[in-house]
């Protein structure tokens, strides 16, 4: 499956999915996915509805536990870790649904968010006003993502694009390794899209990104590789281009798209 | 930033970073006088008042505990009490230790009461906070049942209903503290309550204590920025355990008696009312809610028997009509004073007030009506309301009651939208170039 390009080495290797498997009941979701995602690449998972991308995310970081098979991270098994440990190993991940903190303002959302990372973990004797670190890199996050003029609002009553932005912000402030996007810009005019393409390409600079979307306009523009998941297999990995002219591809998913 | 640079300007003045102390702690300290002052305001200054506040200053910690559970970590309780009741146990067994010659000084009894409840809330927060919501809800309503029935059974311990009883003022005497008059017991509680608020106060901008807010906002996303919701709950609800059995503590000190009722399930209602009708989203309104239900229970008992019918009603209102309770109403009025639009909406709360209290008063009427002759037919048939001798056996006063209320109500009802509309020009003042904030 991954073998029409370069095999990446295990040492370039950032994320191993070794035949991951998921089944609800008697229904298989996710059958026997393997792929290898290289250190600071941007990789793309495109696929149709009920293909499993959203199911394999949350196979990777931990919400579900898989049926089968086993994921590494940086080499090391993380297969069925629960989520707050995972996210302490360095991936952090997007919801495709805003998932947010509606009641913490904006600034709190993102300071809560670097807490673990920073080593402060369950600390109730020192006042957050004194974690400088803490409350340097919250505003470096908050002006990365552009909402310094509205760090005092509370998460609930921002636009849907603040909203995604500040998705975005929460999943990228505990500086992780690895960052997994779940539909960065579902629901987007052009122009919110445009700048969320733009947010995600500064925040993932030095990282590793892996994007479940469905634009296919803002993949093409973001993905380095990107594998095609259908019906929980992933039938090519390969660069853009070459996804762009693979005739499995186009009968499989864009085909299907076309038609739709 | 600028916080820095404060510092950096005070270390070159000492007189400027005490002047900067006081200004940023302005309110604690203002809170600390009135602790100071309020045993000798009129009406406060007998042993009856100064009994009171010290009731209200030990509710007052045992709401704030409560809304730690409730408003900030999101857990709804109906078990409490329990670590209430368990440090109150601890604390009146300790003093009789004292009173037996055990030399330690009487005001550091609420230790023991704390200590007791984070014991007590490490256990049986380990079982369940695993869950929030509704099944932790449950739990809590069932840990309550067993530990109340255990202190039923376990006589010996609990002293049962007639309860166990200490003396504060036999042991070695701290500082000449005799705790002969309630003033001195009142200055520890004070004391007691003024650390303890301004500890919780300090928890909330913890770390932790600022994912308790993020748990209760959304368990599922504190997972992946990597905390475990689980144990953020079980520290705080061992957090809140420890504070309710430090109030316990007070309360064993203050009333030198403990019974099994302390433990129970009227005391974890109470301490949900309090924290509700002060305002769930507000911490400090819980001290709020304290106070008026403390004085509700103490001194609506002393005009009717039917005072726990008229909280109850109290409560559904809040819930109601301000959901934020007292304090969502105090905030909620807070920009209409600081802009200059307050005088229409004050004036039109004035002039809907008078059908209300006309409702109310035929309301309370009709009630007090049904209730004496429901509850105390051997109390006869006369009695006086509103300085008014009447007769339940003649019809006028179930007349002239129903007569007020349907009229109050009525009028009530034409003039409550005088109140919206001064309360929307209010607001479009405040928002326009000439109000004064802008």
């Amino acid at each position: 499956m991954t073998g029409c390009i370069p095999r990446p080495t295990a040492a370039r290797c950032a994320l191993e999915l070794h035949d991951v498997r998921k089944s609800f009941g008697a229904t298989s979701i996710i059958r026997g996915v393997s792929l290898e995602i290289v250190r600071g690449e941007r990789h793309a998972i495109i696929g149709p509805n009920g293909a499993g991308k959203s199911t394999l995310f949350n196979l990777i970081c931990g919400r579900f536990a898989p049926s089968g098979g086993s994921i590494l991270l940086e080499g090391e098994a993380i297969t069925a870790r629960p989520a707050f440990e995972i996210n302490r190993r360095g991936i952090s991940r997007s919801f495709q649904v805003t998932n947010i903190f509606p009641r913490l303002s904006v600034y709190e959302n993102i300071r809560c968010s670097v807490l673990w990372s920073l080593g402060y973990r369950y600390c109730f004797w020192r006042g957050m006003s004194r974690l400088r670190d803490a409350n340097e890199r919250s505003e470096r996050t908050l002006e990365a993502i552009g909402m310094t003029a509205r760090r005092d609002a509370p998460a609930g009553v921002l636009t849907y694009a603040e909203q995604r932005a500040l998705e975005i912000g929460i999943t990228i402030a505990g500086d992780p390794r690895l960052i997994l996007l779940d539909e960065p810009t579902a629901g987007m005019s052009r122009a919110e899209a445009d700048n969320a393409v733009a947010l995600i390409r500064r925040v993932s600079q030095g990282r590793t990104l892996v994007m479940v979307e469905h634009d296919m306009g803002v993949v093409f523009d973001l993905a380095d590789r990107i594998s095609v998941l259908v019906y929980g297999e992933i039938i090519a990995t390969d660069v853009p281009a070459r996804i762009r002219s693979n005739a499995a591809v186009q009968s499989a998913y864009l085909g299907t798209a076309a038609d739709a | 930033m600028t916080r820095d640079g404060n510092r950096d300007a005070s270390r070159m003045a000492p007189g400027a970073a005490l002047r900067e102390w006081v200004v940023a702690h302005r309110l604690w300290l203002a809170a600390a006088a009135l602790l100071l002052v309020l045993p000798f305001l009129p009406g406060l200054e007998g042993d009856f008042g100064r009994s009171l506040l010290s009731q209200m200053g030990i509710a007052a910690v045992f709401a704030l505990s409560y809304n730690l559970l409730l408003g900030q970590t999101g857990l709804l309780s109906f078990g409490h009490a329990v670590y209430f009741g368990l440090g109150a146990y601890a604390g009146i067994h300790l003093m009789r230790a004292i009173n037996a010659g055990l030399p330690l000084p009487m005001p550091f009894v609420p230790i023991a009461g704390a200590a007791t409840g984070l014991a007590f809330g490490m256990l049986f927060g380990a079982l369940t906070t695993r869950r929030a919501g509704v099944v932790f809800a449950l739990i809590s309503l069932g840990v309550g049942e067993l530990v109340f029935a255990a202190m039923r059974m376990f006589q010996g311990f609990s002293g049962g209903e007639e309860g166990v009883t200490a003396n504060r003022g036999a042991g070695m005497h701290f500082f000449g503290l005799t705790f002969a008059s309630q003033l001195q017991v009142y200055y520890v509680i004070a004391i007691w309550a003024f650390v303890a608020t301004a500890l919780m106060v300090a928890f909330l901008h913890t770390p932790l204590g600022r994912m308790c807010n993020a748990v209760r906002d959304n368990p599922e996303r504190a997972e992946f920025i990597g905390y475990d919701p689980v144990r953020v709950r079980f520290v705080a609800f061992s957090i809140a355990a420890m504070f309710a059995g430090l109030a316990g503590g007070l309360h064993a000190l203050n009333y030198e008696i403990v019974a099994a009722e302390a433990v129970g399930a009227g005391r974890s209602g109470a301490v949900l009312l309090m924290a509700y009708i002060g305002g769930v989203s507000n911490f400090l309104g819980a001290i709020l809610g304290a106070i008026v239900i403390t004085w509700l229970q103490v001194s609506l008992s002393d005009y009717t028997t039917a005072w726990q019918l008229y909280l109850g009603v109290f409560f559904i209102a809040v819930v109601l009509f301000a959901p934020g309770g007292l304090a969502g109403l105090f905030l909620m009025h807070a920009p209409l004073l600081r802009s200059r639009a307050w005088p229409g909406v004050f004036k039109a709360y004035a002039i809907a007030s008078v059908p209300a209290v006309f409702m109310l008063a035929g309301a309370v009427t009709l009630l007090e009506l049904n209730y004496r002759l429901a509850t105390q037919p051997e109390a006869g048939t006369r009695l006086t309301l509103f300085g008014v001798a009447m007769d339940t056996s003649t019809p006028w006063p179930w007349l002239a009651a129903s007569a007020l209320l349907a009229l109050g109500f009525y009028v009530f009802r034409r003039t409550w939208p005088r109140v919206a509309e001064a309360w929307q020009q209010a607001e479009t003042e405040a928002r326009s170039p000439s109000g004064s904030r802008r």
